[in-house]
């Protein structure tokens, strides 16, 4: 019989140490994982329970997100400040994933610490380069501020390079307070893009995306109401 | 197939020329460089420098090659000078595309390139595909750039197709890199404020992506990254090296003290190292049918592993 040796941890996650002194002890080694756009699990894990202390998430409809395979998350947001960390951590805590958000900045003093928390820079290649990968993406959608619950258009390059990378596109409110602690993240239903789908279709899919955006904002006031 | 290799006297060249001496198919090798060969193969190997224009004319014309494999790509401060490495990639390049071509059997052209030749100025991504375009930001970048027009015109004026292979950065134990050779230093430099991730490719593979290049090629770029990535802090503590924090002015101290050391830093190398480099490898496997074996923190993690020296004594050598 042949023993293959192997690291137990490297095939089950679960036998993975989190606590602090395996993350440091990773740390010095350098047996820490850093991806190719900059993230590092092992500082997601570590600042993820101060996100429990400063917002308390409401998350709706969370089994529509996918368990493995890409998908472009398509997300409202009123300022922005919160809204990628709330998306963030609430598809952590439902699939144990991370949210690849586009749109960070390229340079200057948050950028480093963005990239390793899972931003990347907005590029259409990386948006692409992401899918390919299977990742989650979000992509936020223009600031409303004085209008909270209206969707404005949504872009169709993005729409464009899911439907290439056969992504489904899912429509995600994110409703609260900049200065709040109560959010509320409510999935809508998968629009499926199978990759037999032209990329000359990303109009109707945008438009069809933005419309079930809307329904999706429109019932969450009504049921806040 | 008669191969004509420039840069066969790298450690690329050389493994290529070694694979292909077991290949019924190919008729005769032809090698090219400045540096005799890394291991003896059967191969035909001229010593010549790529500026000698007239005496390599002569040669490939001699020979008529049906593929060019040109890996006459020098990196700066890998085994010349960067003056030096940009006039011989230059002027090597034009001769051996042109006499090749000119000799009129050539159906294929396969070049070494680099991932260096995306740049990285504001703005650009992350990790760009072979769609996006070149946008060198350095010096070997500009070169590489140089020789991907030149092999694509020699191509166009031929009618034949033209794979450039975009390496990641290459390193390995035994291959000259200006990389490996700063990260096997007692101490490694990293970009305290970001320490930016990058990805490497281990020279087998290279070699590997070569060959399949040579039996397969493709009328394009090919981007050829080893999975994952690591960042300069990492990869220094998987050496068991001291990572020195160093920001902003003290990169100027950090080169000059590494220069001093006998690991000069190209400005590639320092670009890897404050903004980054990676690249989108997921098409090699569809192209070319071959994938790295090895991971980026694999391969650094190789690069590490020299073998001890064993000092035997006379007797004891002669008993074994």
């Amino acid at each position: 019989m042949t023993v293959v040796d192997a690291d137990l941890a490297a095939l089950d996650p679960d036998l993975e140490r989190n606590d602090v002194g395996a993350l440091l002890q990773r740390r010095v080694s350098g047996r820490f994982s850093v991806d190719e756009w900059g993230l590092d699990r092992d500082l997601v894990r570590a600042v993820a329970p101060l996100t429990r202390l400063r917002w308390d998430l409401r998350i709706e409809d969370d089994h529509l997100l996918p368990e493995i395979g890409p998908a472009l998350l398509v997300h409202t947001r009123r300022i922005g400040v919160s809204e990628p960390i709330v998306l963030t951590s609430a598809v952590a805590r439902t699939t144990d994933r991370p949210l690849r958000w586009i749109g960070s900045p390229d340079r200057g003093p948050i950028a480093p610490l963005a990239r390793r928390l899972g931003a990347v820079p907005g590029h259409p290649a990386d948006l692409r380069s992401l899918l390919r990968a299977g990742e989650l993406v979000g992509l936020p959608l223009g600031r409303e501020i004085l209008h909270p619950f209206h969707v404005g258009a949504i872009p169709v390059e993005p729409v464009a390079a899911a439907i290439a990378a056969g992504a489904p596109i899912i429509p995600v409110a994110v409703i609260g307070f900049e200065v709040g602690r109560w959010w509320t993240i409510r999935f809508g239903r998968p629009i499926p893009t199978r990759r037999s789908r032209s990329v000359g279709d990303a109009d109707e899919v945008a438009t069809s995306t933005r419309q079930r955006l809307q329904h999706l904002l429109t019932d969450s006031r009504r049921s806040s109401h | 197939m008669r191969v004509l290799i420039t840069g066969m006297g790298g450690e690329l060249g050389t493994r290529l020329a070694n694979q292909l001496g077991n290949d019924p198919k190919v008729e005769a090798v032809l090698g090219l460089d400045i540096d005799p060969p890394r291991r003896r193969h059967r191969a035909e190997f001229h010593r010549v420098d790529p500026r000698d224009r007239d005496r390599t004319t002569s040669l490939i014309r001699g020979f008529q090659p049906t593929a060019l494999v040109h890996l006459g790509v020098y990196e700066p401060y890998a085994r010349s000078s960067p003056r030096s490495a940009m006039e011989r990639t230059a002027a090597g390049t034009i001769t051996a595309v042109t006499a090749a071509v000119d000799a009129g059997r050539l159906d294929r052209i396969i070049v070494r390139s680099g991932i260096e030749i995306y740049g990285r100025r504001r703005g650009a991504p992350v990790r760009p595909d072979e769609t996006v375009q070149p946008d060198p930001t350095s010096s070997f970048g500009h070169q590489l750039q140089h020789v991907e027009r030149v092999c694509t015109e020699g191509g166009l004026h031929a009618a034949i197709p033209v794979t450039a292979l975009r390496f990641a950065p290459l390193v390995g134990p035994s291959f000259p890199s200006p990389l490996g050779r700063l990260l096997r230093m007692p101490a490694v430099p990293f970009n305290v404020l970001s320490d930016p991730p990058f990805s490497v490719l281990h020279q087998h593979d290279a070699a590997g992506a070569l060959l399949a290049a040579l039996r397969r090629p493709v009328d394009g770029p090919v981007n050829v990254v080893a999975a994952g990535a690591v960042t300069a802090f990492q990869a220094a503590r998987l050496g068991h090296r001291l990572p020195v924090p160093i920001a902003a002015l003290g990169w100027y101290s950090a080169r000059l003290v590494a220069e001093l050391a006998g690991a000069p830093v190209p400005d590639h190398v320092e670009e890897l190292l404050t903004r980054g480099r990676t690249a989108d490898g997921s098409h090699v496997g569809e192209l070319l049918g071959v994938r790295p074996e090895r991971s980026s923190p694999e391969v650094v993690e190789e690069l590490y592993a020299w073998a001890e020296v064993v000092h035997r004594s006379a007797a004891g050598a002669e008993a074994a």
